[in-house]
């Protein structure tokens, strides 16, 4: 079995090359079989308590029900935290990526996001609203190359966010010729359910949570006591929180009580009130880098140097692809472990398939670094981790500080 | 040597959606000729229009409008299973005024699609011409995704081991001739792939905004780009494998009968009630729950029960009724014999009918006995005409659904119900309360259910029209015209809807137009 190498990737972003590579996995639960997991939950429209996504789905020629364990727009936002560690960790390679960062000032602190977190990428209101040396992002030469790129050339894109290319973007809010960039790289994980009495929201387990106070299962206070505990927890409770627990013990008469458990005090009993895990009788990953959608772009630099800058961004998405896979966190009780090899297969014009060896991390940075280099010889790409800085805007910060997870 | 490009779809699975945000059930020849026009607008074929735009290729263009020219002759449509959820993904919306609101948030119900159980074909019987050919077969591998972006697929000619048609394009198809398993699916016609090219043009060669038009603004709203409709119209293709659909009623008696003056439509319900009553009163208190409707707990209940309509001798059933009126006993499909048996003895049985102090005789000379075919009560359209249905004498809502629940709906979903049986239940079986309705009316809808036109009767005594209230709910009595798809595709079934279908309301009866003005009505045309 073959590897993915240089040749192949760029034959593979040419005239004539294949459509797409897809990668499946099989999953398993990792406290085994009998284990349930949870699966990503939705706000649903009918009540507080969310949904899953459940789908009949065909697997081997039988309809089964499914559920939604991890989308596409997740499984992307995991590349990208996998392509951040690399660079925060010093990755030689993956630091040479250009990138967006938009930098805020917060009680003395500073924070700072990219393009790769930022979730509309370059095109993101947290860089759009920002300056650059004092004058605002949208009056300057580079971003406005940027975003004046189209797939008749998006070098300058390109060279600014490789990410908004390669994961997707769209300047949705644009007045006209918005960049409109659909990602190269997609991906889930379903599970197909167990019997479970029929796949609705019916029928999701409910679990619940409790709290126990070991002093009392009911803390009733007077209004002094009160309003001194949450003095004294100010720094820890949100404004909103604060308030309210002090305006509603000055209201207190004398003699009068209230419950002390917004401070945290007393039990609360068990009660199912939150979707539950699912039991899943197999889980699959399955993944797919559409070179089709590379082909669609241009970059100015003919058909040799074009292809060469395709291979790249395809490098960079197999690289996300190769480390967000190597790191099966999804979420909280939902642990998985594979269960099985990767399957890896590119197809070939007419039909026909090749197998691939999967790449390891490791393979997957030769790759890149290998695209990087032949792209710097044939269409004079110069990447060496040029950031593109600004400063966030303050008006942002202070509209975002406004919702906090208490209100 | 027939010739057809293949869709795969990697996750086994088609995301797309309508011009009006719902999900789309069908990859149309329209979507795939939008998508190869893409590819070949921008992929590796096209060519340098200007500074910053590309265009497709002569032989590409020429490759495009022969697919305008000539719709696919079949296609092959693999198992399809539509899951539906409210799921709702929240994502931060701009700057929409973050002092005085925060973060603007927005919901979107994206992640719908169709499950396949296979690949989709497009079969041309006859090959293109081979430079359309060439360019097809380069064009396709070059097409990235049918429908939303997170679909993609994988686009290939095939020109050898075809699979085996599903659906067959009728180039002739009307109205009328809807089957049961026909897929009506928008094509491009001549000039699409101009007017999609030229709106491109538009797009690509709008003028580039100012830098004050740029701006970051703190009220941000998404702009959509435009969609092109022109030059679209639709195909019927009809299943290869397709039965006819089985009506909800199998058999039924006519009993003509003699009363002093007609039975009014308003009357209808209550002779009914009366007539059900005289029958169950045959059986001193052991009538089969067909008749009763009542049903032991856990016994699950049949879609149709025992129905009791009335009709004149002008309607046009397809045995003359020998007196101006008759009662019609209708027997669902699937009934025990047995059930039915007794309930024949019953009705032989009856002699007069008496409601609102009148009685009306039944007829003894005729032959009571005969079961009459349900599935062809209604003599067929005459040709040049096209059967569509109106609801008498009315139907009653009695579902409570909310701000979102038009009458339009409420009938659509009592068609539904009744057909419920012949509908494509995988989906909606476990569902309950108003999701279950949602799902009902999605198949009627994809059965080719349409209702043409439905007003409210402004009449204060509803009871005239409905022989039970659900407790808290007010009635609301309906009249409506209506097109069963292919649920009747032959338009000679016996069939009523509603609240009140088993015992004399909302009766289907024939109302025939001439084929060219339901012609009109088609999409397209």
């Amino acid at each position: 079995m073959a590897n993915l190498d240089f040749n192949l990737l760029l034959q593979a972003t040419s005239a004539g090359g294949p459509s797409a590579l897809s990668a499946t996995t099989p999953l398993a639960p990792a406290a085994g079989p009998q284990a349930a997991i949870a699966p990503a939950k939705y706000a649903s429209p009918r009540g507080d308590l969310g949904t899953y996504v459940y789908e009949v789905r065909f697997v081997d020629g039988e309809a089964v029900h499914t559920v939604l364990i991890d989308s596409a727009q997740s499984s992307r936002n995991r590349m990208e935290i996998a392509l951040v560690q690399a660079i925060d960790d010093g990755n030689a390679v993956l630091g040479r990526l250009p990138r967006i960062r938009v930098t805020y000032e917060r009680d003395g602190l500073v924070e700072s996001y990219t393009d790769l977190e930022l979730p509309h990428r370059a095109f993101d209101a947290h860089v759009r609203a920002g300056t650059v040396d004092g004058k605002p992002v949208t009056q300057h030469a580079a971003y406005r190359a940027a975003r004046d790129s189209s797939p008749a050339n998006a070098w300058d894109l390109l060279n600014l966010s490789p990410c908004s290319l390669a994961l997707g973007s769209w300047d949705a809010s644009r007045k006209a010729r918005q960049g409109r960039w659909p990602s190269v790289v997609t991906g889930e994980i379903i599970g197909v359910l167990t019997d479970q009495g029929g796949a609705t929201e019916r029928s999701t387990p409910k679990k619940g949570g409790a709290r126990v106070d070991p002093i009392g299962m009911s803390a009733q206070l007077d209004g002094a006591t009160l309003e001194a505990l949450a003095v004294q927890q100010e720094d820890e409770l949100s404004a909103a929180t604060f308030k309210k627990v002090v305006d509603g013990a000055r209201k207190l008469k004398a003699g009068e009580k209230a419950s002390a458990s917004a401070l945290g005090f007393g039990g609360i009993p068990p009660t199912l009130s939150q979707l539950g895990a699912v039991s899943c009788r197999a889980v699959t990953r399955t993944q797919v880098v559409s070179f089709a959608s590379l082909r669609q772009i241009r970059f100015g630099k003919g058909p040799e140097g074009d292809a060469a800058l395709r291979a790249v961004l395809a490098a960079l998405a197999l690289n996300g692809l190769t480390r967000s896979n190597a790191e099966l966190y999804i979420r909280a009780n939902c642990h998985l472990v594979e269960a099985g090899p990767t399957r890896m297969v590119i197809d070939q014009r007419g039909g026909s398939f090749e197998e691939l060896e999967p790449s390891s991390i490791e393979q997957a940075d030769a790759l890149l670094d290998a695209a990087i280099s032949h792209a710097a010889h044939v269409a004079g790409l110069d990447w060496h981790g040029q950031c593109f800085d600004v400063a966030g805007n303050p008006a942002v910060l202070a509209g975002a500080a406004d919702e906090t997870p208490e209100d | 040597m027939a010739f057809a490009i293949v869709a795969t779809f990697p996750f086994g699975t088609y995301r797309g959606h309508t011009g009006q945000g719902e999900v789309d059930l069908f990859p149309s020849q329209a979507r795939l000729h939008a998508a190869l026009l893409a590819a070949a607008g921008s992929g590796t074929r096209a060519e340098t229009a200007g500074q910053s735009t590309l265009r497709p290729c002569p032989a590409d263009t020429a490759a495009l409008e022969w697919i305008e020219e000539n719709p696919s002759d079949g296609m092959v449509m693999p198992t399809r299973a539509q899951s539906r959820t409210d799921a709702t993904a929240y994502r931060n919306l701009g700057l929409l005024k973050p002092k005085r609101t925060g973060i603007k948030q927005i919901g979107k119900q994206d992640l719908a699609g169709v499950a396949l159980g296979g690949s989709v074909c497009w079969v041309w019987e006859t090959d293109p011409p081979p430079d359309v050919r060439q360019s097809l077969e380069a064009l396709c591998p070059d097409v990235p995704y049918l429908g939303q972006a997170d679909s993609p697929v994988r686009l290939r000619v095939e020109r050898a081991a075809l699979p085996r048609l599903s659906h067959r394009r009728n180039p002739g198809a009307r109205l009328g001739s809807r089957r049961p398993g026909s897929l009506d699916l928008a094509v491009p016609r001549r000039g699409r792939t101009a007017a999609l090219s030229q709106l491109h043009d538009l797009e690509a060669s709008a003028k580039v905004p100012t830098v004050s038009a740029d701006a970051s603004k703190t009220d941000e709203r998404e702009l959509t780009p435009a969609v092109c409709s022109s030059s679209l119209g639709i195909e019927r293709f009809q299943s290869v494998d397709a039965q006819p659909a089985e009506g909800p009623w199998e058999w039924c008696w006519v009993v003509p009968f003699e009363a002093s003056a007609r039975i009014t439509r308003e009357q209808a319900v209550a002779f009914s009630v009366a007539f059900r009553k005289t029958l169950i009163s045959h059986f001193d208190g052991d009538a089969p729950s067909l008749l009763t409707g009542r049903y032991a707990e856990g016994v699950a209940k049949p879609s149709n029960r025992l129905a009791i309509q009335i009709v004149s001798a002008s309607a046009c059933t397809a045995e003359p009724i020998p007196t101006r009126q008759a009662f019609v006993v209708a027997v669902p499909r699937s009934a025990d014999p047995a059930d039915v048996a007794v309930i024949g003895e019953a009705l032989m049985a009856a002699e007069t009918i008496r409601a609102l102090g009148r009685a009306v005789r039944l007829s003894v000379d005729a032959d009571r006995s005969a079961l009459v075919d349900a599935a062809a009560f209604w003599r067929p359209p005459e040709d040049g005409l096209y059967r569509t249905w109106s609801v008498l004498p009315a139907v009653v809502e009695t579902r409570a659904q909310g701000h979102n629940w038009s009458l339009a709906d409420a009938v659509t979903l009592s068609i539904g119900l009744v057909w419920k049986d012949q509908l494509d239940q995988d989906h909606w079986s476990t569902a309950r309360g108003s999701e279950r309705y949602r799902l009902v009316l999605a198949a009627a809808r994809a059965a080719g259910v349409r209702v043409l036109s439905v007003h409210s009767l402004p009449v204060s005594q509803v009871e005239r029209f409905v022989h039970k209230t659900p407790e808290g709910l007010a009635p609301l009595p309906y009249q409506a015209s209506v097109e069963l798809g292919e649920l009747e595709g032959a338009g000679t079934a016996f069939a009523a809807i509603g609240q009140s279908r088993h015992l004399g309301g909302g009766l289907l009866v024939p109302n025939d137009v001439p084929e060219d003005v339901a012609e009109s009505w088609r999409l397209g045309s």
